[in-house]
């Protein structure tokens, strides 16, 4: 009897069943309306066919980069092929000195372009992966975050911007809502219809059937067209099932906010033509005015620290010849070092001084690129600041985070380069101090470059989209106290 | 009897008049609307920030480069004494201006590299383009004055003018209106004339008030090189706007809802601003595929594969270039000529390698021009397409302009490498020390790079397409509204 009562209580009251079936009716009632508009079916079949063009665009994107990336793949496979062979046919015999730095210099080559690759979803949202450098030759010293032009580009096309399924979400699907839901209500009161739709249910409830109706066929669209998008790339479920559930997430949260938008709008019951002219105003300001008034704000010249990186470059930084040799030494003794060095006695001073006149020119090089990273790092984090008034870039930012696509994912890949370096870096020096053979078991254990991208979790996906959530709520509220109010008045 | 021109002479002046009368009188109710002098309030505080915030822009990146260039050039007069050789690896760097038009317009500067390491034997391409250091917010646009020009006031002229002619049907006072003798074809065109006027006005005045900003920046001296471009841009958006008010207009003449109208205007605007510029680009893209950077390397290699080499003289058409000047001095070793061979081989190399690139990099920009005539093609359906590319042209920052800027900053790469192996040739020179290194003497007689930027005839000549384009969309524009508004039903 207990649980009875328990469960009677959790039970919903019957009200509220009425009042969702009253919401249903006015949905299905919408469905009939939309279906016989034909300028309405249309422009969400517009809607569709643009989306299936901007995922062929980001397919046609990736193949791209991947044409690129192959040759290089290969030519590193014949390379590692070409190594394994020399070393095994070396493997009995005693190397000479030069055989020695031989062997050593090709294990270097081993895998030493960092490669940024395009991911799966990296069609889906380009973001400014067609901007970054996205491979890059990693030596013994060279410069990291050397900024070279990788790929020659049409400026026109990259100021245009990428055609791709998240520019479709995050422009057209916000225009899609408002055509489809300005007059929600007020088309109603131009057909003279609503009289007779007061009469069964509340304005509120018209609303909501409504606009329930809108965001339910737009997360169809938005869904069918991932769909779409998933399988044309030929993505494995099991492996990118759980993307493509945040991906949807992060889509159904920018459509719940825009219906939110509308919701709000239409609450106050003004004419249509009103509603159009607000609700036109506010795509504006949100996803033109505003983020490129942020981007205004946010960002700086780094002309001065990205000449120093090619001043550096073409020789004007430390000059080694220049540091005494006794100085050199002592550096490489004092220096922290991120790897175990075995800097005995037995090791020449002139060994010492090669190692330590490397170490130094590469920490230089390395550290003037870390600055620019450092200094778009809080630009960044500035601009995220604002994406509580910016919710066009949070989503897009979110989007591109899932796609590895995001300036955070590129300052990844460029870390995780240096640090490949620099492991390279430090067993080259083992080798250097303590000389001995270089065997294919040596070079089986060399290191690769190997690039695990960012993952882009639940948790950091919430948290992403918390300004989306709050801005929401705050529409939801806000229009439903506009309509209570209307209604005590 | 009255000849035929002094009867139609008062009936002209009469229907002058009459779209005065009509143009002011609207002019001065839309002035009066409440809902008007919000928005052109909030027109006003967005062009005070574009203006003030392009020129602080201007200001803070300007001064920048300005200081890196003095100071690059301090290094290049300062440099350690090397061989002119060494000096050519050596070479120098050099910037790209910041455009005080830039303020206007940003165009492409962000996607196109600002610093050109200009050295021997390459031919560096411009790095450190400001986009690729940014996040995914610069590909939502720069805010500018092309942002207002563009895309915000279009929109405003869109919601100004949408009821002004539904209204009065709706309102029946349309019908008042022609009863007292009026057509409809006379009403279009004072309306036109009034919006216009408007609109015209408006754009003069914010563009004085950029003068003057840029003025007090640039100081006045400075300031004939922009007026021409500046009035060419009011030109330009004053016939960009009169084409989407006369449009406005006409759609509203025939419209019979006010809120299908509306949103079908606002289709229209963002079909144009927004999806046709994407479109069209990606269409040009997928239509002209660029090569990539390895096929362009490979292209490079091949091509320099069967030519001379400065740097190795056991290369066949570099044995024969030495024995045609042993031939020609009629000397038979190299230590008989009067100069250094080295020098005028490395000049020599110079020039295949100058050669060779020139054919690459022509075939790239061909490729690129090909792409983006797809877009101003499709200006024929988008007049947007053809105002975005021609602001862009007048301020300087299309791609064209940055075409430009590496060709004279490769001219003058290409004249100090010649100084430098000419200087190499000399045995002896009074610049030179023992050891054959240069003295600097000899790099103080080096002129600096001063990028000259485009004149506008220039900029004009690579926009034919858009200007026959732009003139295009008015003729037709006027043409359909001038035949087609008296057969508009007025009830």
């Amino acid at each position: 009897m207990a649980v009875y009562n328990i469960w009677h209580n959790l039970q919903p009251h019957p009200t509220y069943w009425n009042s969702m079936k009253q919401i249903y009716i006015i949905g299905q009632y919408q469905l009939v309306r939309f279906l016989r508009n034909k300028l309405m079916v249309s422009s969400l079949l517009f809607f569709f066919i643009l989306c299936i063009f901007s995922l062929f665009y980001g397919k046609k994107f990736v193949e791209k980069q991947e044409k690129v990336i192959y040759p290089i793949d290969t030519l590193n496979q014949k390379r590692d092929i070409e190594t394994k062979a020399l070393l095994s046919e070396l493997e009995d015999s005693v190397l000479t000195e030069k055989q020695q730095y031989f062997a050593l210099t090709l294990a270097q080559r081993k895998g030493n372009t960092a490669i940024y690759r395009p991911t799966a979803f990296s069609s889906f949202s380009i973001g400014q992966k067609d901007n970054y450098p996205y491979y890059k030759k990693i030596s013994f010293g060279n410069n990291v975050y050397d900024v070279e032009v990788s790929e020659i580009q049409n400026p026109d096309k990259l100021q245009v911007g990428n055609f791709d399924l998240s520019f479709m979400f995050i422009y057209l699907a916000p225009l899609l809502i408002i055509a489809l839901g300005y007059n929600a209500l007020s088309g109603e009161e131009d057909n003279n219809t609503i009289r007779l739709l007061k009469m069964q249910v509340s304005e509120s409830k018209i609303i909501a059937g409504k606009l329930l109706f809108l965001f339910a066929i737009l997360t169809i669209a938005a869904t069918v067209a991932s769909f779409t998008g998933f399988y044309l790339n030929d993505m494995n479920i099991h492996e990118h099932g759980s993307k493509l559930i945040v991906w949807l997430l992060i889509s159904y949260s920018y459509f719940f906010f825009w219906i939110g938008i509308v919701a709000f709008v239409i609450s106050f019951k003004a004419n249509s033509s009103i509603n159009a002219l607000v609700l036109g105003s506010i795509w504006i300001i949100s996803l033109l005015l505003v983020p490129s008034i942020v981007h205004r704000e946010v960002t700086s010249s780094k002309d001065n620290q990205l000449v120093d990186i090619l001043l550096n470059k073409r020789g004007d930084g430390v000059n080694i010849l220049e540091i005494p040799k006794e100085k050199l030494v002592d550096t490489m003794y004092t220096m922290s070092h991120p790897y175990a060095i075995d800097l005995d006695s037995s090791v020449s001073t002139q060994i010492i001084q090669l190692a330590a006149g490397t170490e130094i020119r590469t920490r230089e090089n390395n550290s003037l690129g870390r600055a620019i990273v450092d200094k778009q790092q809080k630009e960044y984090e500035k601009a995220e600041g604002f994406n509580i008034i910016n919710p066009g870039y949070t989503i897009q930012n979110a989007y591109n985070r899932l796609a590895g696509t995001e300036i955070e994912n590129y300052h990844d890949y460029l870390l995780a380069a240096e640090e490949y370096q620099t492991r390279m870096r430090y067993l080259i020096y083992d080798y250097m101090f303590r000389p001995r053979k270089f065997t294919l078991a040596d070079y089986e254990a060399f290191p690769v470059f190997t690039y695990q991208q960012l993952q882009f979790t639940w948790k950091a996906c919430i948290q992403a989209l918390s300004p989306i959530y709050l801005l929401s709520l705050l529409l939801y509220v806000g229009s439903g106290l506009v309509i209570w109010r209307q209604v005590k008045d | 009897m009255p000849c035929k021109n002094s009867i139609s002479t008062p009936f002209k002046v009469k229907e002058l008049k009459f779209v005065i009368n009509i143009a002011w009188n609207e002019i001065i109710i839309l002035w009066r609307r409440k809902g008007f002098q919000w928005l052109l309030l909030v027109l006003m505080v967005f062009t005070g920030y574009a203006i003030v915030s392009g020129v602080s822009r201007y200001r803070e990146v300007h001064t920048q480069r300005e200081a890196l260039k003095d100071s690059l050039r301090e290094m290049f007069l300062h440099q350690d004494p090397k061989s002119p050789h060494m000096a050519g690896h050596y070479g120098h760097i050099v910037f790209k201006p910041y455009a005080i038009l830039q303020a206007i317009d940003q165009g492409v500067e962000s996607y196109t590299g600002t610093t050109i390491r200009l050295e021997a034997h390459r031919q560096n391409d411009a790095v450190f383009s400001p986009a690729s250091t940014q996040s995914s917010l610069i590909r939502f646009g720069e805010f500018s004055f092309s942002v207002l020009l563009q895309v915000v006031i279009p929109l405003l002229i869109i919601f100004i003018c949408y009821g002004s002619i539904v209204t009065d049907r709706k309102n029946g006072t349309l019908k008042i209106l022609l009863s007292q003798g009026a057509s409809l074809r006379k009403l279009v065109f004072s309306k036109i004339v009034a919006y216009h006027t408007f609109f015209t006005a408006f754009l003069v005045l914010i563009i004085a008030l950029f003068y003057l900003f840029i003025g007090i920046e640039i100081g006045h001296a400075a300031l004939p090189m922009v007026t021409g471009r500046l009035l060419l841009i009011i030109i330009l958006y004053s016939m960009y706007y009169g084409i989407v008010i006369a449009l406005t207009i006409y759609f509203s003449a025939i419209a019979n809802s006010i809120p299908g109208l509306l949103t079908s205007l606002l289709a229209i605007w963002f079909i144009w601003t927004i999806i046709l510029p994407k479109l069209t680009a990606s269409l040009g893209a997928v239509s002209y595929p660029l090569i990539t950077k390895a096929q362009f390397n490979q292209e490079l290699t091949s091509l320099k594969a069967n030519e001379l080499n400065g740097h190795d003289w056991k290369n066949e058409k570099t044995k024969a270039f030495i024995d045609s000047v042993l031939t020609a001095h009629r000397v038979d070793s190299i230590q008989k000529l009067p100069f250094r061979l080295k020098g005028l081989l490395m000049q020599a190399d110079e020039e295949v390698k100058n050669r060779i690139h020139d054919k690459v990099f022509s075939n790239i920009r061909d490729t690129i021009r090909l792409q983006n005539n797809v877009s101003s093609f499709s200006g024929i359906i988008n007049p947007f397409i053809v105002v975005k590319k021609l602001s862009m042209a007048l301020s300087s920052t299309d791609v064209y302009h940055h075409f430009h800027f590496l060709e004279e900053a490769e001219s003058y790469r290409r004249r100090l490498i010649k100084e430098l192996n000419d200087e190499d040739t000399h045995k002896h020179s009074e610049f030179k020390d023992e050891r054959g290194r240069v003295s600097a003497d000899f790099w103080a007689r080096i002129q600096d790079f001063e990028y000259r930027p485009a004149p506008l005839p220039w900029s004009l000549r690579n926009s034919k397409i858009e200007i026959a384009v732009l003139f295009l969309w008015l003729f037709i524009t006027f043409g359909i509204i001038y035949n087609r508004t008296p057969h508009i039903g007025i009830v």
